[in-house]
């Protein structure tokens, strides 16, 4: 089987600096988020693919469910003698979990379009290639005529900074330093490394039958170490 | 064609740590869930919980339990030294994995991936709060400290990588992260890599802990809990449910290819017949009123390697004892199954709802059926709910020898997982 990327939207590190657009998630999604389901909706209207159904899957690579300090803040900003639920986190907002769920835009994307078909989250480093690789096996058994992959992550998150201090010594070419409000500021380096990716991937014996327009095809992908490889050649 | 079976298997649960203790407490109908103990929740809303019985981790513990693998004690004592054990989840994946590898009968040289789902990334507040100026944090305080790796938080990965440091898998693995439905898709995931011959054998299952103050701070919040602080707090399918309970824990399965496992003379434990996912694209907290997306996914579970409806004998339900949850899976089951009077469970009263891991914990409890002949009761329904018109099996367990169970996991956002599991000796 072969599979053919008939539709891409992207939103770059300069995309993302802009505010999201306005909408009805926003109480539950992060900047990155909202820019994530925007470019998402946009792909799949690029591939013609934007009634509901239960043939296309939806397939998301994130980096985690992360808790972000500025809504942290609530749970350090009382007495700590009275104990964590008095000090602070009685005052977490309702959607604080639902907001940090690392399936949350999946779910409202999914809610958005009517996807109803096959679909899966993935966390951690690689997790972009690895929603596109179970998007191709998904066409590969048929499970679906055609998947929406979307990656995004951010490393301007105050709490994802915070960690590579360690990285600051070993590596060297992360700086973290004070910036408004306490938090780390981002490097030039971090806010490059913020975006969303999003692609729609259809079987390409499918298109042959629909006549949709392909751009590129997708031959093959490998995980190679800790690597995902995907090969993508002009259709 | 090539066909993944199930020849290991390891749980950690509010039964305690083993599949024993899981298999023996549900069998003997018991129920698990009670104050918390491993903080002081005593100001929260939320004071009851399916916890592992087990205070505090620490790596002398660890490494005991870990016996057996060769990097057993290494693992727990750098995992204690990173902070990574005020992570809950972390122990539980590791002795989950560890039982699984051991009751598959450790099998050598294989290169075997993972296949992981894992919750929450865990804040550790006791690291903020020292920075905290009662207005901002000031990073500055901490910046000449050595930081180990698990300062802050816990990443979404922390377990499972500790997994393959500690069974020396070097193949690359996989994070599951669709919230409640995450362990499910997790086995799913390995059952596809097997079929498709990407892999041979994979190490799959889920680990979750809410039971630290974020965690139960945010469900709190959130109203998903039972309001009531009581051991019944989940009561499954009964007219008087009012909420979930909230557990925590972890499975772990070796799932391998059916003929190299007969080859090796491994015990198999049961077959994955299939396999269904799919998604309400309804609501992001509620799921779909019909039920019809659940149902599709429990038809897709059977129709993968054309399994007949009337020869499913037990469905373990994702069963929350949430007000919405209930009365739609039910539609689903009886829409999937035809009608056919099948036996219901979910052990979610039992043992909590494990979040990321619940569909992990749950498959471990199917294997009970196949292995005892004993399908898990639910406990603390007792009052059938009219608008749940299926053969609910109470808080008595039932015996009965079955031949093809599912296994339900619904998650947040309306991402559904079926599973299909068959007796070892059931006909693909």
């Amino acid at each position: 089987m072969i599979a053919a990327v008939v539709a891409t939207a992207l939103r770059t590190p300069e995309a993302i600096q802009a505010d999201p657009p306005a909408g009805r998630h926003a109480r539950f999604l992060d900047r990155l988020g909202l820019h994530a389901l925007d470019a998402g909706l946009e792909a799949l209207a690029a591939a013609k693919l934007s009634a509901a159904s239960d043939r296309i899957g939806l397939f998301v690579g994130t980096s985690g469910l992360r808790p972000r300090w500025d809504e942290m803040r609530a749970a350090l900003s009382g007495p700590s003698a009275a104990g964590p639920w008095e000090a602070g986190l009685r005052k977490l907002h309702p959607f604080w979990m639902l907001q940090h769920l690392s399936n949350n835009m999946h779910a409202l994307l999914s809610m958005e379009a009517g996807i109803r078909g096959e679909g899966a989250t993935f966390g951690g480093a690689v997790s972009g290639a690895e929603a596109l690789q179970a998007a191709t096996r998904a066409l590969h058994a048929n499970a679906v005529d055609a998947a929406l992959v979307v990656a995004y992550d951010e490393a301007v998150a105050a709490m994802v900074l915070a960690r590579p201090g360690e990285l600051t010594r070993e590596l060297g070419h992360i700086e973290v330093s004070s910036g408004v409000d306490g938090n780390p500021q981002p490097s030039a380096d971090e806010i490059e490394n913020s975006g969303a990716a999003t692609s729609v991937v259809q079987a390409v014996s499918w298109l042959r039958r629909t006549a949709a327009p392909g751009s590129a095809v997708l031959l093959s992908n490998a995980t190679q170490g800790f690597v995902s490889v995907v090969r993508v050649e002009v259709f | 064609m090539r066909r993944a079976v199930i020849t290991g298997a390891g749980a950690v649960s509010a039964f305690g740590v083993g599949l024993a203790a899981l298999f023996d407490g549900l069998a003997e109908g018991r129920a698990a869930v009670g104050p918390i103990r491993s903080f002081d929740a005593s100001t929260f809303p939320v004071r009851v919980a399916g916890e592992v019985p087990i205070a505090g981790i620490e790596a002398q513990w660890l490494a005991r339990e870990l016996n057996g693998i060769s990097k057993g004690a290494e693992i727990a004592h750098a995992a204690a030294a990173d902070g990574a054990l005020r992570d809950r989840k972390v122990a539980f994946a590791l002795l989950a994995a560890a039982e699984a590898w051991r009751d598959a009968g450790t099998p050598p040289g294989l290169d075997a991936r993972l296949s992981f789902a894992a919750g929450l990334e865990q804040a550790f507040l006791e690291d903020l709060a020292p920075l905290w100026t009662g207005h901002s944090v000031d990073w500055s305080k901490d910046a000449k400290a050595p930081l180990p790796p698990t300062r802050y938080r816990s990443t979404v990965d922390l377990g499972p990588r500790l997994v393959a440091k500690l069974l020396s898998l070097r193949a690359p693995f996989f994070i599951h992260a669709s919230a409640c439905a995450g362990g499910g898709l997790a086995v799913a995931h390995a059952a596809t890599l097997i079929e498709r011959g990407e892999a041979e054998m994979v190490l799959c299952g889920g680990t979750d802990s809410m039971v630290n103050p974020l965690g139960i701070g945010g469900l709190s919040r959130i109203g998903a809990p039972s309001p009531r602080n009581e051991p019944d707090a989940c009561r499954p399918f009964d007219r008087r449910r009012d909420g979930l309970a909230v557990g925590e824990g972890a499975a772990a399965f070796i799932v391998e290819e059916e003929s190299l496992a007969r080859s090796r003379g491994a015990r198999i434990r049961a077959r994955i017949l299939g396999w269904g996912s799919t998604q309400d694209g309804y609501r992001a907290t509620a799921p779909l009123p019909d039920g019809s997306a659940a149902r599709r996914a429990m038809e897709l579970a059977l129709r993968r390697h054309g399994v007949a409806a009337n020869r499913v004998g037990y469905v373990n339900a994702h069963g929350t004892g949430t007000p919405l949850n209930d009365p739609a899976e039910s539609l689903a089951i009886n829409g999937a199954l035809k009608g056919a009077t099948v036996p219901v469970s979910s052990i979610k009263g039992a043992v909590g709802h494990l979040m990321s891991a619940s569909g992990a914990i749950e498959l471990a409890a199917c294997l009970l059926t196949f292995e005892r002949g004993i399908l898990p009761g639910t406990a603390h329904h007792r009052e059938l709910d009219p608008d749940c018109p299926i053969d609910v099996i109470g808080e008595t367990p039932r015996r009965a020898q079955v031949e093809v169970v599912l296994s339900n996991s619904f998650g947040f956002g309306g991402q559904n997982v079926t599973i299909a599991l068959g007796h070892p000796e059931a006909a693909a």
